[in-house]
Order: C-alpha cells, then sequence, then structure tokens
C-alpha cells in the first residue's frame, strides 16, 4: 500500500437483490480496471480479502465461469486505489498534483435474501444496515431480468431504506430529510436479449468511437430512461417504485444510473469486433440451469464507472 | 456284368420338357403382364440350380404363390406345382434347384412354402389389372443424434422402418443419410458437425450406414437448446440435384433448429456458419416434386418449425404409421394391393 495514500472514513457498499449479479460485478471490476491499464485498481485491504478477489476473477478469465455465489456477508474489504487532481490555489497561479487516494471497497456482497423483508436473519439482515449506514457510497444492483421474472426487487429496497433511514434519523447527515449517500445505480445485464432489445427499441444504443471492439452501450444520461422503461415489465408491477423510493430517499443529484453488464456481450475471436447479429456471451446449460457458462472472453461494460463515479464523489472530485 | 441301378439311371435322367416359374413383370405404365420366368432347360440335369431376384408384393391370406410350369415346344404349358408362403414384402433372392426332373426345391425363402389348394383360374383372377407405379424417388433422411440414447435409437429406428418400407414398394429408390447435433459453443468442446453419412446410396447400404451411426450412439454434450438442422439443410441444399430422382426430405429429431442470426423471441445462439434452415428448406423446394416428411418428438414450442419440415408428412416419434406417412410422401401407396405372384423386374421394362 503507498504511503502516501489517502484513505476514507467512509466506504463504499453493494446492495441488491438475490441473484442480482453481484458477485460477478465484483469480479468484473477488476478485469475491467486491469483492461483500462492504468490510473485505477483494487487491491485487497487484507489477506482474505486478496485471495477472494482471485477466486472471483479466475473463473471468469480462465475457466469461462461465473464465480460462485457468496453465503452470507463475508466482509472482504477492498480498496479502490487511484489518481485523483487535485489544485492548491496560489496567489498567481493555481498548482495542480495528483493525489493517491483510496477508497474502501466494503463491498459487503450480502447474499440478496438479507435485504427481503422475509429474511429471518435479523442479525445479518442488521449487519446489512450497518454496512449501509457506515458507506457514503452505494452500488445499487438492479437485476431487470430477475425484476421481470419474480419481481421482488422493491421488496429488497423499501424496508431496508426505510430501516437505514430510521437509524440516521438523528443524524446531522439526514439534514433534509433525505440519506447522504451517493448511489450508483447499476441496470445489470445489459448482455442479455432482453435488455438490449429494449435499449435498441428505444434508440438509446450508442458506440463508443474509441472502443476498437465496437461494444454497444447506453449513456448514463440515458440510464435512467431504459431504468423507467424496463420497469413496465416488471413481474408484479412494482418497479417503479424503486425508482420512487430511491429518489425519494436520497438526493437525487447524488444519484447516477448506469447500463451496465459483467460479462459483456460475445466477441467472436476469429474477427475481433463485436456482431450484432450474434451478440449473446450467456451459455445457458439446460441441465444445470443454475450453472450457466460464458461463451467468449469477458468485456465488461460501464462496471467499473460506477465505481470510479462513486470514489471521485466521495472525495469530493465533481463530475466536470 | 453291368448291374441295372434305379438310382444310377434317376440321377443321370436328364430333363425333356422346359421349367419355368410363373411370375408377373411390371410395365411401364404399371400394368401387370403374367409370363414364365426361365428355371431349368431340357437338358438340365439333378443338382443343377438357378438363381433369380424377385419382388414380393403384399399377399392376400394365402400368401405368394410359387406356381411352376413346364412347357413342350413350341409353347405348350402344363401346371406342374403351386406353393405359397406367406412372406413379407420385398426383395429376394431365389435359388431353384432341380432335385429330380419332376422336383424342384426353392432355397432363400423365409417362410417354408406350403401346397396351395387354390385353383388357376382363381389365382389369375386375383391378379390387379395394375399396380401403382412411382417415379424415381431419392429420400434423404436427416437425423438428430443429439438427446438421449433411446431418443436417438428410435429415431435411427423409425428411419430404417422407413427405408424397408419404401424400398420393398419402390423400384427405383436411392437413399441419403445425414446425421446432425448441436453446436458447442463452449471452446474446451469440439463439435461435430452435420455430416452426410451416405449419399444417394442403395436402400441397403444406406441401412448399413444407418447402423453405423446407430453404433455411435447419442450425442449428449454441446449447446441443448437446438440441434445443426440448418447445417444439415444446408448441405442437402447444396448437393442435391435431383438426378437420383424425386427429392423426398424426411426430418427426424427433436431439436429446433439454430436461427441464422440473434432470435429474441427464443434467445437461442445463432448458427456460428450463419446457415439458415428456412433458406435451405427454400432451395431444395425448388426441386419438382420435392416432399417434405417430419418425424419428431420436439416441445410445443416448436411445433411450427416442425410442421414446416413435416409440410407433406408430419408423425411424432412414439407414434408413426409409417405407411400411412411414407404414402403421404408418395412413395407407397396407402391401399395395400395384393399380389399374388412375384415379380421379376428386367431391364428396360
Amino acid at each position: 500500500m503507498p504511503d502516501n495514500l489517502r484513505t476514507y472514513e467512509h466506504g463504499i457498499a453493494m446492495w441488491g437483490a438475490p441473484s442480482s449479479g453481484k458477485t460477478t460485478f465484483l469480479a468484473a471490476l477488476s478485469i475491467a480496471l486491469t483492461r483500462r491499464g492504468k490510473d485505477w485498481k483494487v487491491i485487497g485491504a487484507d489477506q482474505a480479502s486478496a485471495e477472494k478477489l482471485i477466486t472471483l476473477t479466475t473463473p471468469l478469465t480462465r475457466d469461462h465461469a461465473f464465480p460462485p455465489a457468496t453465503q452470507g456477508i463475508e466482509g472482504f474489504r477492498w480498496l479502490l486505489v487511484g489518481e485523483i487532481p487535485r489544485t492548491i490555489p496560489k496567489l498567481f497561479r493555481s498548482e495542480r498534483y495528483m493525489e493517491t487516494v483510496g477508497f474502501s471497497l466494503d463491498l459487503a456482497d450480502a447474499q440478496g435474501e438479507m435485504a427481503s423483508p422475509n429474511w429471518a436473519g435479523l442479525g445479518e439482515r442488521s449487519e446489512l444496515i450497518d454496512r449501509l449506514e457506515q458507506s457514503r457510497g452505494i452500488v445499487f444492483i438492479f437485476d431487470p431480468i430477475r425484476e421481470s421474472e419474480i419481481g421482488d426487487t422493491f421488496d429488497h429496497t423499501f424496508g431496508v431504506l426505510t430501516q437505514l433511514a430510521q437509524r440516521m434519523v438523528g443524524s446531522q447527515e439526514f439534514s433534509g430529510g433525505r440519506l447522504p449517500h451517493h448511489v450508483a445505480v447499476c441496470i445489470t445485464k445489459f448482455d442479455e436479449i432482453r435488455v438490449f432489445r429494449t435499449a435498441e427499441k428505444l434508440n438509446l444504443l450508442v458506440v463508443d468511437p474509441a472502443d476498437p471492439l465496437g461494444l454497444p452501450r447506453v449513456a448514463d444520461e440515458d440510464a435512467r430512461e431504459l431504468f423507467s422503461q424496463l420497469c413496465d415489465v416488471s413481474r408484479t408491477g412494482n418497479a417503479d417504485m424503486v425508482l420512487n423510493t430511491l429518489e425519494q430517499h436520497f438526493w437525487p443529484e447524488r444519484i447516477k444510473y448506469f447500463v451496465t453488464s459483467a460479462i459483456g456481450f460475445y466477441v467472436n475471436p476469429r474477427k475481433g469486433v463485436y456482431d450484432p447479429d450474434d451478440i449473446q456471451n450467456l451459455l445457458p446449460d439446460t441441465n444445470h440451469p443454475e450453472r450457466p457458462s460464458i461463451r467468449g472472453n469477458v468485456h465488461p461494460i460501464n462496471v467499473m464507472e460506477p465505481l470510479l463515479w462513486l470514489g471521485k464523489r466521495l472525495a469530493g472530485v465533481s463530475d466536470g | 456284368m453291368d448291374l441295372w441301378h434305379p438310382a444310377t439311371m434317376i440321377a443321370d435322367e436328364v430333363l425333356t420338357q422346359w421349367y419355368e416359374l410363373v411370375v408377373l413383370r411390371r410395365t411401364r405404365s404399371g400394368r401387370l403382364v403374367l409370363e414364365g420366368c426361365q428355371l431349368f432347360p431340357p437338358s438340365a440335369q439333378r443338382g443343377d440350380s438357378r438363381r433369380l431376384a424377385i419382388r414380393c408384393e403384399p399377399s392376400d391370406g394365402n400368401g405368394t404363390v410359387f406356381a411352376v410350369v413346364t412347357c413342350d415346344p413350341p409353347r405348350n404349358f402344363r401346371l406342374f406345382s403351386v406353393e405359397s408362403a406367406a412372406l413379407a414384402p420385398g426383395r429376394y433372392e431365389l435359388t431353384a434347384e432341380l432335385m429330380r426332373p419332376g422336383l424342384i426345391r426353392f432355397h432363400g425363402l423365409p417362410s417354408e412354402l406350403h401346397a396351395d389348394h387354390r385353383s388357376w383360374q382363381e389365382l389369375v383372377a386375383s391378379i390387379p389389372a395394375r399396380i401403382d407405379t412411382y417415379r424415381p424417388a431419392h429420400l434423404i433422411c436427416a437425423v438428430e443424434v443429439s438427446g438421449t440414447a433411446d431418443q436417438v435409437q428410435e429415431r435411427m429406428g423409425r428411419i430404417g422402418q422407413l427405408i424397408r418400407h419404401v424400398e420393398a414398394g419402390e423400384r427405383q429408390l436411392r437413399v441419403s443419410l445425414i446425421s446432425y447435433g448441436p453446436h458447442s459453443f463452449d471452446y474446451r468442446m469440439p463439435e461435430e458437425s452435420a455430416r452426410i453419412r451416405t449419399w444417394a446410396s442403395a436402400g441397403d447400404e444406406a441401412l448399413i450406414a444407418l447402423d453405423k451411426l446407430s453404433d455411435s450412439g447419442a450425442v449428449d454434450v454441446g449447446y441443448a437448446r437446438a440441434a445443426q438442422l440448418e447445417c444439415a439443410l444446408t448441405k442437402v441444399a447444396a448437393k442435391i440435384t435431383g438426378r437420383h430422382g424425386r427429392p423426398v426430405l424426411v426430418t427426424v429429431g427433436s431439436r429446433p433448429p439454430y436461427p441464422a442470426r440473434m432470435d429474441p423471441a427464443s434467445e437461442i445462439l445463432p448458427c456460428p456458419e450463419r446457415n439458415s434452415w428456412r433458406r435451405a428448406l427454400q432451395h431444395i423446394g425448388t426441386h419438382p416434386g420435392v416432399k417434405f416428411g417430419a418425424i419428431h418428438d420436439g416441445g410445443p414450442d416448436d411445433e411450427d418449425t416442425w410442421h414446416r419440415l413435416g409440410s407433406d408428412a408430419i408423425a411424432h416419434l412414439k407414434a408413426v404409421h409409417i405407411r400411412r406417412f411414407a404414402a403421404s410422401l408418395e412413395l407407397l401407396s396407402l391401399t395395400v394391393q395384393p399380389v399374388p405372384f412375384p415379380i421379376v423386374e428386367k431391364a428396360g421394362s
């Protein structure tokens, strides 16, 4: 760990319904940062977390397999380490320098049931709320596929937020009746056909000209609209209340939406470019539906961006 | 001293008449003509034999009649013997052996011959004026080898049944066999492509190829939501010419084909070769007289696909009336026309 590393008291917590892709998201984060090749990286804050990082990442890269779901809050402590620009005002000319910062990625990969109102392990749920209270950045995972099939995101959201608000109501930071966190709402599984096609129909797909693979993305400015549209296919019809609940409990300017995919789209290794006629990177196993695999290489989309955004916001760096 | 010995005398005795088997010949128009097929000439001796290929059509309850006539010059026929045997329709290699003058034995039939007591007039009257004739056909069987071992065996069994049935009735039949399984989208698992096992072969060769394929067993690896039907059809479309006869494509399988491109409805991964089963089917459909049959055990989601593949004849794997199925493809006649005598086919007939 660098000697001049400045670490922050409050970290980032990850939160979402069961099977919403949190574990894979975490695993893909390391890959995405490695692909980026500079600036930022994830390191384990302790031996267990470093080992966990390896065991999460290796299946994705080596075996084309998803990492196993994490059981219970294991309290991995990772650090998102990077450099952010700082300015020292001087009399005639400001001095600019890069500061090495570390944000605790206290990514409590809470097993989703803990957020459910039916969860019997109240102690562990309380632990999840402890972690959310301790954090000032939240990665909120919204799985539109699960929502269309089960539709329980609201159930997993409302109870936790209500308890978190109740816990923090006496805090100075609760002024204005809203929680102080920055929230990166990640609409996951962009690589799934139904999500992709919805974005396509809404004409929200863009391609970064600098991306050599030409993978499609949804611009962050349009991500909320996609979320809103995907709420229409919620199995229970409650997904729109997720949006409202988040925007009621947090300051709207502290919420940012991202359309993400941990595994990305399939890129044929022979052609080396994205093919819109053959996008699926998820390889289902009909004999073991609970154990799909990954067809090609992993190309995470918008996985590191939410964390970098949270990191910068927690460090007081504005979007601009 | 020369001794007179009756056995020696009979053994040395030669025939003085022609012996002929009564057979039918089918003319080009399908008319049946009664005629004699020479077995032994007047010079034949005990122990002589004669081989001939015959084809038996379905018979009535009395069986197929093997009647031998003698013939004195110039053409004076006398009924010599009338026997019959219950035989399945099909081709037989018959061997007639002259045991002695006045006794001929037939070998090569799976059933025993027994005396037939019907009168000659009765037998002749039971000959239909004609039997249906079919244009030469090229039966192309595409069989899916993915699934359980039982499923695959059952599919092979159905194809075997079909070939045997059609071969028994179809004079000029060529058979092709193509197998297909799943694509593998897993880089660790190599896939076996759709493969032509035999092309425009005789029925018995195709049955041998089918046996070999059957011995290879089922393919239970790979992406299980579809099978390379699109690749199999593309190969057929590229190879088919029509010169082997009117094409009859019979697909036997369960899974749907892979789409040519991303399919939001089924979410089945697209064919890596981007083959389109619809395009291939359309191409095959341009051949004059082509017929499409399908025997499937697919799920309800794939009904539409199988109905297109079996637009002329469709059946479920578990319940196939093979004769009716073949009749819908104009490979056989649905109505059974009993034909009392064996048929000998002659070149140019």
